[in-house]
């Protein structure tokens, strides 16, 4: 079901929302628009079949309009359909593996998310896109998180939120048992269903955390570390790891 | 390169505006401190700007910056990409000091 599901997804109405009518941003929100509303799918999919249960903590945050800066912890391969089930609009940050794939790299191009960027060039692209009144999703470890714990944090979401004047908003991502983790095979499923909880935490507000007149890169050392250590209060609070 | 430190050398007795290795270090580490909130003790010239003081590619852009405006020297994009340690970012100071101010 999942496999004739996404074929059908990507033959037929990928293309179609891509090739209607339409700017551009109209093409790209469309093609959005459409990969929310399939990953709301596989959720509910999933959630039917047993494999995840999911709970969702202060996710009203998410549905006030936005643009959105969210940022997450990054403990499964699917924290990404998790948090854009709940956003009808995101840019992502796609990475070289992801882009460098025909299928997956045509289907991120046309949803208009950012590729083959680094550095310097993620931050513009991010700070143009919030300031164009779109909401963006980054995970500042660069990668999934170690079982226990998460890698340090790149500073590229606390730059781009002050860069572009808007809060970062965190959620703390946590699955018990582990599935589908770094370093773990897929199929390497646990015996009851993987238990989700994504809490929303309060935003973190970029300029007010880091004092007036502190030059950017220190600012951004700052926010990132107040960032990490909400997250963690956050994972904290779930009550797991 | 050996070529161009053999004419700073050759050049630095005249140039006398131009600071000694150790003051470019001091001046280096100064900066790095500074800047980044790193501990004095931690910026050895073996001191690797990635992996040993966290420095990300915007920061080496504001490394840069910085040393532009005290050294006024003009330092290019793909000088600071070479750059891994503290001892490159002395060793290109040195470099562009011998190029530029003659």
């Amino acid at each position: 079901v999942f496999g004739a599901g996404a074929l059908g997804l990507a033959v037929v109405l990928f293309p179609l929302c891509h090739l209607g009518p339409g700017d551009a941003r109209v093409k790209q929100a469309r093609v959005q628009y459409l990969i929310h509303r399939a990953y709301r799918l596989f959720i509910a999919f999933a959630e039917m079949l047993g494999l995840i249960r999911t709970e969702w903590i202060g996710a009203e945050r998410l549905r006030v309009p936005g643009p959105h800066l969210v940022v997450a912890n990054h403990v499964t391969l699917i924290d990404i359909v998790h948090v854009i089930s709940r956003l009808p609009q995101a840019d992502c940050v796609v990475g070289d593996a992801w882009a460098s794939n025909f299928f997956l790299g045509l289907a991120a191009s046309w949803a208009g998310y950012i590729t083959n960027a680094r550095g310097a060039e993620v931050v513009d692209a991010c700070v143009e896109r919030l300031r164009a009144g779109r909401s963006v999703v980054l995970f500042p470890e660069g990668t999934r998180s170690p079982r226990n714990g998460m890698h340090p944090f790149r500073r590229g979401a606390a730059h781009i939120a002050l860069r572009a004047g808007v809060p970062l908003e965190p959620i703390a991502i946590s699955c018990v048992p582990s599935m589908l983790s770094k370093g773990q095979p897929w199929w390497e499923v646990p015996d009851g269903p993987g238990r989700f909880t994504l809490r929303v935490l309060d935003p973190v507000e970029a300029r007010s955390t880091v004092a007036s007149g502190v030059p950017d890169v220190l600012a951004a050392r700052r926010l990132t570390a107040t960032l990490r250590e909400r997250i963690l209060e956050g994972l904290n609070r779930v009550g797991h790891r | 390169v050996s070529d161009t430190v053999d004419s700073e050398t050759a050049r630095r007795g005249r140039a006398s505006a131009s600071l000694r290795r150790d003051e470019i270090l001091t001046r280096v580490r100064d900066v790095l401190c500074r800047e980044f909130d790193l501990a004095l003790e931690a910026v050895v010239p073996t001191a690797r700007l990635a992996e040993d003081l966290d420095l990300d590619s915007i920061d080496a852009v504001a490394l840069a910056a910085q040393l532009e405006q005290e050294t006024g020297l003009l330092l290019k994009e793909e000088r600071l990409q070479r750059m891994r340690t503290v001892q490159d970012v002395v060793d290109v100071v040195i470099e562009l000091q011998g190029q530029q101010r003659v």
